[in-house]
């Protein structure tokens, strides 16, 4: 008689590989806890980043102001470990802000050293850009190469950044002065994740009252540092996405999205005052599905599972598909209305498993 | 117009004696209507004779054109043979004419006449039988009909029709009470906003499929179950959507094991690693313990669903 897997089979495998991996969801639960008790009432939004983490995707956070994004990830860069850059977008900032420090030396000559990007070399492991959105569109330029190619060229040189992992946030409280992501540097982001602020009651009261609170810094040094080191996080993120398998019907349950979302009237989708033959404009791409894939492997090696099952799949959809979704421009100003709507739809027109999956 | 009446006579042969072989003469009379004539009319009568072998008709024997009677003319006798006919067949064609001229309706009888056949063995002697027809009057009929001519109705004769019409009515409820149910059942008009039974539909799926002798039919009993709970929860049911789905549908609580059990089940077959799902199926084949869990936990989801548990 079959039995389920409820522990992932590769524990006791006699694989080293498979051993460390099972170490490794260890490190990655007990961060996630730990993380957790700092940034109180955001337990999906921890499990999303963690997931983006091992699958070596850049985030962007989403939210309004004030809700924690900035904490949380400095609190996940403290659990990454490993040298760390933060800047802040302004709307007069230059793509050379990031490479280049300039400056006038003691002996009051102009100086040019490396900039925020560079100053820490190869190893750089983090790189947090505040409010994106400030930043002009040469600078989102920039941004797209290093996101998608690890490397820029500065003083003559190319650097690379192998362990490198971009997190952006960004508010849509404020439209002036702001510059929305281009379409390409939208869909280098790994996920889009939306922050809000905490449910439940008594987080809110706790985030309010209690001091513990109120001092970031020392809030974000109670997480352990380097509990997910950096160097090795490429090798895991590979060795997980092996380990974990996705069989031809979740592959047909993938596609069966995939083609709802591209082409909803042929799947009966209906929103209520879309005509949804024309709403989608582009995006769900190969490359967005790709990563919902990977996502989803990497979810279910977080529960604990060496198969994907269609919930891993639903758990990562909106984060890694809606932002690279893009709809006609008629419908683009409702997007935050059409988007769930068109989400929940989606999930409600494909079955799983479904019968035309067996080979 | 002619009445046509067939009329099979085996005649015995009334001079002859019978042989084994040939020894029936076939008659058929085609004789006039009966009634609706009048002075003057012409009435047609035709014999078709089926002659044995070797047997002809002594053409001297027929009747001659004559005043038969007083009021009965023969116009004229034809012989001709039968077409289309097999066998040496012949018809005598003889039309006489009435000149009787009754008072009232009167039934009036024409006479037999013989005709002889000679053969082989002899001659025999067939009689075509006589036969009546009804002539009328021309004038118009002078006596007076009264009431009383006519004749009595017969005797009422009350027939009991009340248990007919209590069974018939007993019947007419019966079949619209089952009508009703299989309306409600079906969940015909005006029943259709009944709320459906998918639970119900993919047990009678299940119980159909665990039955047959298919190969795959695990797979195909947990799809039926699968869309029996994507109907009961109204969109499609993951397994992780079983608390809300039992927070939604309290009455399937009970059930919250069997189900996570079958949610586990499906999940490592369809779902597992290809190599995975190959040693899935190896072990179900030794065991139907996963096929009679999923059958009966469907008929206990539909039990539920249809408020029998």
């Amino acid at each position: 008689m079959i039995e389920p897997t409820q522990k992932p089979s590769c524990s006791g495998a006699g694989n080293d590989r498979f051993r460390r991996l099972d170490d490794w969801r260890t490190r990655a639960l007990a961060a996630e806890a730990a993380i957790g008790q700092v940034i109180i009432g955001q337990q999906s939004v921890i499990r999303l980043i963690l997931t983006a983490i091992f699958c070596r995707g850049h985030v962007l956070l989403e939210g309004n102001v004030g809700v924690g994004k900035t904490t949380l990830l400095r609190a996940v860069a403290r659990a990454i470990g490993g040298p760390f850059t933060r800047v802040e977008g302004t709307v007069d900032m230059m793509p050379s802000d990031f490479l280049y420090t300039a400056f006038i030396g003691e002996d009051g000559r102009p100086r040019v050293e490396p900039g925020p990007v560079l100053e820490h070399g190869e190893g750089l492991a983090v790189f947090f850009f505040n409010e994106i959105n400030r930043a002009r569109p040469q600078v989102h330029s920039l941004l797209l190469r290093l996101m998608a190619e690890r490397r820029v060229n500065a003083f003559q040189a190319e650097h690379h950044f192998p362990h490198l992992q971009v997190f952006a946030d960004r508010n849509q409280i404020e439209r002036d002065e702001t510059f929305e992501l281009p379409a390409a540097a939208r869909d280098r982001f790994f996920m889009e994740i939306g922050v809000a602020m905490p449910e439940a009651p008594a987080d809110r009261r706790a985030l309010a009252f209690d001091t513990r609170y109120h001092d970031v810094d020392a809030l974000v040094a109670e997480v352990p540092t380097e509990t997910l080191p950096y160097r090795e996080l490429d090798d895991t993120a590979r060795h997980i996405q092996e380990a974990v398998a996705t069989s031809e019907a979740l592959e047909a349950y993938v596609f069966a999205l995939w083609e709802a979302l591209r082409r909803p009237e042929v799947a009966g989708i209906e929103i209520e005052g879309v005509d949804t033959a024309r709403l989608i404009r582009g995006g769900a791409s190969p490359r967005g599905i790709s990563a919902l894939v990977r996502a989803a492997r990497a979810t279910a090696w977080l529960e604990g599972r060496d198969m994907v099952l269609p919930e891993d799949v639903r758990a990562v959809f909106v984060p890694v598909m809606v932002h690279r979704t893009f709809l006609s421009p008629v419908y683009e100003s409702r997007r935050d209305e059409i988007m769930p709507a068109l989400i929940d739809a989606v999930f409600a027109s494909v079955p799983a498993p479904a019968a035309e999956n067996r080979s | 117009m002619r009445q046509l009446a067939g009329l099979f006579i085996a005649t015995t042969l009334l001079a002859a004696p019978l042989r084994p072989a040939a020894a029936e003469t076939m008659l058929s009379l085609s004789v006039p209507r009966e009634h609706a004539y009048w002075i003057g009319d012409v009435l047609t009568h035709r014999a078709i004779l089926a002659l044995p072998e070797g047997y002809q008709l002594d053409r001297s024997t027929l009747p001659r054109s004559r005043s038969v009677t007083y009021w009965l003319d023969l116009k004229d006798v034809a012989v001709s043979p039968v077409k289309g006919s097999d066998e040496q067949a012949l018809e005598i064609t003889t039309r006489y004419q009435t000149f009787y001229a009754p008072l009232e309706p009167k039934r009036r009888e024409v006479p037999a006449y013989l005709i002889r056949l000679n053969g082989p063995d002899g001659f025999r002697d067939l009689e075509i039988p006589a036969w009546s027809f009804v002539t009328s009057p021309i004038r118009p009929i002078l006596a007076t009909a009264s009431p009383e001519e006519l004749r009595p109705d017969d005797r009422y004769a009350p027939i009991d029709a009340r248990r007919a019409q209590i069974a018939t009515v007993v019947s007419a409820l019966l079949g619209l009470v089952g009508l009703l149910g299989l309306a409600w059942h079906q969940a015909w008009p005006p029943f259709h906003h009944r709320a459906a039974r998918p639970l119900t539909a993919a047990y009678r799926q299940v119980s159909r499929v665990a039955r047959s002798g298919q190969e795959d039919r695990l797979r195909l009993v947990c799809l039926a179950l699968h869309r029996g709970l994507d109907g009961a929860f109204k969109r499609p049911l993951l397994g992780a959507d079983l608390d809300s789905f039992l927070a939604a549908r309290s009455e399937f609580v009970p059930l919250q094991a069997p189900l996570q059990r079958f949610f586990a089940i499906s999940g490592a077959l369809f779902f597992a690693a290809p190599n995975a799902q190959d040693q899935a199926a190896s072990d179900i084949a030794l065991s139907e313990a996963p096929m009679l869990e999923i059958v009966d936990l469907a008929k206990r989801l539909a039990a539920v669903e249809r408020g029998r548990l």
